[in-house]
Order: C-alpha cells, then structure tokens, then sequence
C-alpha cells in the first residue's frame, strides 16, 4: 500500500525545491511561481514570469536546459513547460520584491526604491502594501525600515485569500540587504460591511411595512371580535 | 568617588570608516563625560586630525590601545573592557580598580557577531571584562549605561527601551525605522544620539562614508 502521508509531502518537498530553484535562477525574469501537474505521460509545468522571454531563451535553449534540470535534478518525468505572462505584476509580492532586488543590484537608493514600487502596488489596486527593508551596510548599526500603507492584514481567514508576501535577500558590496514584500489584493475581507443606501432597500422596507400593517389589521380585528362577543354574552 | 579619581571613557574604533552615524554617537559620548573621553585607534577611521574636525576637541590616538601602556595605563589589569559576551555583570563597587573603561567603537549587526569580544577582548587577556546586561547596546548608550553604574545603580536596573521604533512621513508616506538594539529610557523616550532622527529621515545613502572622508 502506498503511504499517503509520504507521497503528499514528496510531492510537496519537489514543488519547493523547484520553485526555490526557478526563484533563484530566473529572479532577473520577474519569476512569479511554479504550478506542477502531473499527467500518466508526463508532467505539465508552469511558470509565471514577466518576461517569459528570458525563461524561453534564445529558439527555446534556456527552456530545453530547464526541462533536462527539472527531468535529471528534479525526478520529474517528461517535463512539458509553459511559460505564461503575470497578469498584474504589480500585485505579486514576489515580483515586486524580485525588482527592488534587482534596483538595490544597480545601486539604487533604498528608500526610493521602495517609494516607487509602493505608488505603484497602490496605483495597480492594492488594498495595502507593506514593504521592509532590513539589513546592515558597513556605515550603519543593522536596521528595519518599514513603509506601508492602506490596510495590511495580519491575521484572520481574509490573509489566505488576499496577502501575498514575498521575501528575497540581496547581496550588495558593502552588506546584505533583506527584502520582504506584503500586498493585499483588491477583495472583500472576511468582517466586511456595508450600510445599503435607502434607494437599494426600498422593496424590503416595502415589504416589512406591508407584512406589520397586516398583521396590526389583524390585531385590531381580534380585538373588535372579542369585544363583540362580549357585547352579545352581556345582553344575553 | 572624587571626580579625579574616575576612569577614563576609552573608545576604541573598530570600523574602518568613519561614518555619520559613528560620529553622532561619539558626539553623544563627548557630550556626556566632555574631558574623560578618549579616542584610540583613529587611524582605521582616517586619523585623529579628521576625527578632530568632525567631533571637535578631544584626546585621541593613532595607534591602537595595546600600544598605549605607560600613556594611559601602566597594568592590563588596571583596563575595565565593556564587553556584551562577558560572563559578569559590571558592579558599582569595583568601578575604582580600574583606570580606564573601553567601549568598542564598533556599530553593531543584528544579530550581534560578538566583535568586541574577537576584536577588543581577546587583545587583551589580563582585562577584567563586565557585560552591562543581556542587551546589545549603542556606544553612547553603553556610556549612559557606565555613568549610571559609577553613579551606584545595578546595570539591570537602569531603564532600556528595547528595539526602539522611530516613525516619520516622507513623501506622504510613513515609514517606520525599527533599530534592534536596546536604548537608555530617559524620559519614557529612547535616549538617541542629538541628530540620529534626522539622519534617519535622510536615508543613509550607499557608500555616503567617502562623504565624511572627502
């Protein structure tokens, strides 16, 4: 019998260890994630980048060397990779972290860097962002600088569909920086409410003082019956 | 304790820069004990004539402490090496065996590498060595931390903020600093070197010590 608990995180343990690879090697592509699926003949992988055309390579070399790796590194049999376009890239965390990294590379000043890539996460749709930057250089004491705005989740179920984090670190000549990148997307989260303008209950409201004045007629029915009934009682 | 008698403050610089943010610090340290500060080893931070032009009058060295015996002490044993590895905590009573305190002018890591112990303690083998508490403190709150003692409060009972935050707006944007150090409480506030906020907002830019070289 196979061992179910062992197969899943086998399973699980290569999804990692491609995706740390692909993170490592195709960071300077804007590398976004891995989906692996595995099929009776063969396995379908997919990568998200910005530019796929760095993970393709010249007439496909880079991608026939990648699906030898994943085949004869990996354990992965007859890879078939599909490289797809990131939709928003400003709204994946590993993205925007792969490009800070990238800009901190060049020699960016740090706290531009992260002034740009947050208007832009806010200017793509965020709900909030947060980006901190950690290290030590050899000019300073070690340091976290935090920049965040709009709402950042924490905590609650509204964190396994909304936040995406990301973290990467960069080595630079004077020390190493640590990058880490929290984006809430644009959705509605887990407590959300909203009051309802008088325009859109108009037919509830209608409705309720419909089903009140009915059931006030039929009190004040119930009430003159009986008062009848011990009119005529009376009498007799 | 008659002031003749306390110990010299002994910074010996450890970077081999000098930086904005080091020269705040040592700024602060002058501010606190003014003619007991004594800096050693300026040579790995460009010389004493530099050093001088940027904190202002203070006796300082080229040469690095072990080759100052007979100019500030004449016994290891008479040096007291503020040092966060150290086994013991320093007490208020012992402050008067020694002749001088040496703080390492070192900015810290975080997690701390130990390099007053692997760069300043071990140099000296003889030294007595006393930890200030569990934290890792800055240069200047290191000294605050010092004069307390000499002033006859337990290392652990002077008031620390730990990884102080720091929040500001540039740009329309808060940005909070988060230093992973513990600080001197005066006041209820971090007791920070005059002028770190500001360097703070700036943004420290790469490589910005060739501009305190130039």
């Amino acid at each position: 019998m196979v061992n179910i608990k062992r197969y899943f995180i086998e399973k699980a343990m290569v999804q990692v260890k491609v995706d740390e690879y692909l993170a490592k090697k195709f960071y300077r592509a804007g590398y976004a994630g891995v989906q692996i699926i595995r099929f009776p003949l063969g396995t379908r992988v997919f990568i998200d980048a910005v530019r796929p055309g760095l993970i393709i390579g010249r007439r496909g070399e880079t991608i026939r060397q990648l699906a030898q790796i994943l085949e004869k590194e990996f354990g992965l049999p007859n890879p078939q990779i599909t490289v797809r376009r990131v939709e928003n890239p400003d709204l994946n965390a590993r993205v925007v972290a792969s490009r800070i990294a990238v800009l901190l590379e060049r020699g960016a000043h740090y706290r531009r860097v992260a002034h740009i890539m947050l208007r832009r996460i806010i200017a793509a749709g965020a709900i909030g962002a947060q980006i901190v930057i950690s290290g030590k250089l050899r000019t300073e004491r070690a340091r976290y600088e935090k920049v965040r705005w709009g709402k950042v989740y924490s905590t609650g179920h509204q964190v396994e569909y909304m936040v995406d984090r990301a973290v990467m670190h960069v080595v630079l000549k004077p020390g190493v920086y640590g990058i880490e990148v929290t984006i809430v997307k644009p959705a509605k989260p887990a407590d959300y409410v909203r009051i309802k303008s008088p325009e859109e209950v108009k037919d509830v409201v209608e409705q309720i003082r419909k089903e009140l004045e009915a059931a006030r007629a039929a009190k004040a029915q119930a009430v003159a019956s009986g008062e009848q009934q011990s009119s005529s009682g009376g009498a007799s | 304790m008659s002031s003749g008698k306390r110990p010299l403050i002994v910074i010996e610089h450890l970077e081999d820069h000098l930086s904005r943010w080091i020269v705040l610090e040592y700024k602060h340290v002058k501010s606190m004990v003014g003619s007991r500060l004594v800096v050693t080893n300026a040579k790995l931070g460009g010389g004493c004539e530099k050093l001088k032009n940027v904190i202002g009058e203070v006796r300082c060295y080229d040469e690095p402490l072990d080759m100052l015996k007979g100019e500030l002490y004449s016994r290891e044993e008479e040096i007291l090496i503020l040092d966060p590895k150290a086994e013991k905590l320093l007490e208020p009573q012992e402050i008067s065996m020694y002749k001088i305190v040496v703080v390492g002018g070192i900015l810290g890591d975080h997690p701390p590498r130990g390099r007053t112990s692997k760069l300043l303690s071990k140099r000296f083998p003889r030294a007595a060595k006393r930890s200030l508490g569990p934290y890792q403190l800055s240069i200047d709150g290191a000294v605050y931390v010092y004069l307390q003692v000499e002033r006859g409060v337990k290392p652990l009972d002077v008031p620390l903020v730990i990884k102080p935050k720091i929040k500001f707006t540039v740009m329309g944007l808060e940005y909070e600093v988060e230093l992973p150090f513990a600080y001197p409480k005066v006041g209820n506030k971090p007791l920070l070197a005059p002028g770190l906020i500001e360097l703070l907002k700036e943004g420290l830019a790469y490589e910005e010590y060739k501009l305190v070289q130039s």
